[in-house]
């Protein structure tokens, strides 16, 4: 994803490598955001917040580590603060989401708003969950990349992304019933 | 196999993890099992459209939004290189046994003397006109020049020796850079200034600065040699100056020269100092940056000379006896503490109310 050469001279005080590499990560970091906390608003400022976090910490990343789990979880650890904080909100949206659906039973919107229902049952997954489900299908990671990335070990990974992806299998099967009888 | 461990061996199959034994036992249960054909299905369905969810961008390049913050961090961070840079470099020398020059001084000061000297030349309009010997003694001068800074007062009272050639310049010159450095420590730290170099150079200047408003006109006796050749090399820019014959008559005058010198330099920091002459005019205590130094009048030499405080050093006060220094060391937040020297013993001591 981002060549070490970059990586290095980043590190070694070259600003316009430093620059060069956020550009690289941004949509990386931004997407992680913006299906976290699932709102773009947020997102924004969540991935901003940890692109200034890498330029500060550009330093203290270590090649032990792949970079692109070292940057992810720099992320997650923004958006998990940040959920944690906007928790009443977000789920008051919820609920406006949901009710906006059932309103609207056009057939041909239906396929647009499978990617709604998915996003609103993301959204009803414990934070920890939900980073892990984001890391999965939306950076691609491995188990092994996504316990980098959370600091969580293996097992829990798999755990939380099975029980993850059980619980949006049945709240999928509740929003297809509840779109069949509105 | 029951169905509960299907359940596991479905979802790790979702990500690939099965090896081809396990595949096969899935596969096996699956045909059997309609409820778990069921999941199996609808798992595959939610992992796919997980898959295609939209890979979203932002709106703006958020580099380009963040862009003013990150200069801002830069300015901050230099800010603080700068800092601690001054800082440990200082602290390195402090160690350092005085009798030996510190090449890295030396270097800066050689340095500061060619931007100095350069800037007399093309500052000077009537440097153009000079000849060479002229333009030597302007360089001359300007490695000179630090030392000076220490020494200026003195100078205006010695007698005028023709110079002892360059060298010998910077060597005493260095001498009495690494000296002062040793003796003032990190008194200007508030002066922040990015390159090293000029960091260095600024050390010496403030420290000359400060010592000439205090009228001192003292020096240890391995700064003795260091007076001649320097006042030797005022004289020829001081004449330069007043647009004089270069005879080397006119005595400098070391507040001008001071000007000049802070002025080529671009340096405007002052270290303040405060000056306390005891009321049986025998001594004077000078406060400077984080030392007190206490001179005989007589022979401004240094009788006492405090080690360096952590505070601003104020009220400055001799007993009416003369056997006293009082002054108070004003730390953070405006807590200070009391300290007096006692001259008959030279105890630097708290004071105990």
């Amino acid at each position: 994803m981002v060549e070490t050469e970059l990586i290095r001279a980043a590190q070694s005080g070259d600003r316009e490598a430093l620059i060069t590499l956020l550009r690289e990560i941004e949509n990386h970091v931004y997407r992680t955001a913006y299906y976290i906390l699932n709102n773009e608003h947020d997102a924004m400022d969540a991935a901003q917040e940890a692109l200034i976090r890498i330029y500060t910490k550009i330093g203290s990343y270590e090649e032990k580590a792949q970079f692109k789990t070292w940057i992810q979880r720099i992320v997650t650890n923004i958006c998990i603060d940040k959920f944690r904080r906007n928790k009443p909100t977000v789920s008051i949206e919820e609920h406006e989401l949901i009710f906006a659906e059932k309103q609207n039973v056009e057939e041909e919107v239906l396929n647009a708003y499978a990617a709604q229902d998915i996003r609103s049952a993301i959204n009803q997954l414990p934070e920890h969950h939900r980073a892990v489900v984001v890391l999965r299908y939306l950076q691609d990671f491995s188990y092994n990349e996504i316990a980098d990335s959370l600091n969580l070990p293996l097992n829990t990974v798999k755990s939380y992304l099975f029980r993850a992806r059980q619980q949006l299998q049945t709240l999928l099967q509740e929003y297809q019933k509840g779109g069949v009888r509105g | 196999m029951n169905c509960q461990e299907v359940m596991e061996q479905m979802q790790r199959q979702l990500d690939h993890d099965l090896n081809e034994n396990e595949e096969l036992l899935l596969h096996n249960h699956i045909h059997q099992c309609r409820d778990c054909a069921a999941m199996f299905d609808r798992l595959k369905l939610l992992s796919a459209e997980l898959s295609s969810l939209p890979k979203v961008v932002p709106g703006y390049s958020l580099v380009d939004a963040i862009m003013p913050q990150l200069d801002q961090l830069d300015r901050l961070e230099s800010a603080h290189i700068a800092k601690s840079a001054a800082e440990s470099s200082l602290a390195r020398r402090k160690p350092r046994d005085r009798k030996w020059p510190s090449f890295r001084a030396a270097g800066s000061v050689v340095a500061a003397g060619i931007v100095a000297g350069l800037f007399i030349m093309f500052y000077n309009p009537n440097s153009g006109s000079r000849n060479d010997s002229a333009m030597m003694e302007s360089a001359s001068y300007s490695s000179a020049h630090e030392s000076r800074a220490m020494d200026a007062p003195t100078a205006g009272t010695m007698a005028s020796t023709p110079s002892s050639g360059s060298e010998n310049l910077v060597e005493v010159t260095t001498e009495g850079i690494d000296h002062r450095a040793v003796k003032k420590d990190a008194e200007e730290q508030s002066v922040i200034q990015e390159p090293q170099k000029l960091q260095d150079n600024s050390a010496g200047a403030d420290n000359g600065g400060s010592n000439s408003s205090s009228s001192d006109g003292s020096s240890g006796s391995s700064e003795a040699e260091a007076i001649e050749p320097v006042t030797d090399a005022i004289k020829g820019v001081q004449n330069k100056e007043n647009g004089d014959s270069a005879n080397g008559l006119i005595a400098p005058q070391a507040e001008d020269a001071d000007h000049i010198a802070s002025d080529y330099l671009g340096i405007a920091s002052v270290v303040s100092s405060i000056e306390e002459i005891s009321p049986n005019g025998e001594y004077t205590a000078v406060a400077h940056g984080y030392i007190i130094s206490i001179y005989k009048i007589d022979d401004n030499s240094i009788v006492w000379e405090t080690t360096r405080k952590n505070g601003e050093l104020t009220a400055l006060s001799w007993s009416e006896d003369s056997s006293q220094l009082k002054y108070e060391i004003h730390i953070e937040n405006g807590a200070y503490e009391e300290y007096s020297i006692d001259m008959a013993t030279g105890v630097d001591s708290k004071s105990s109310y």
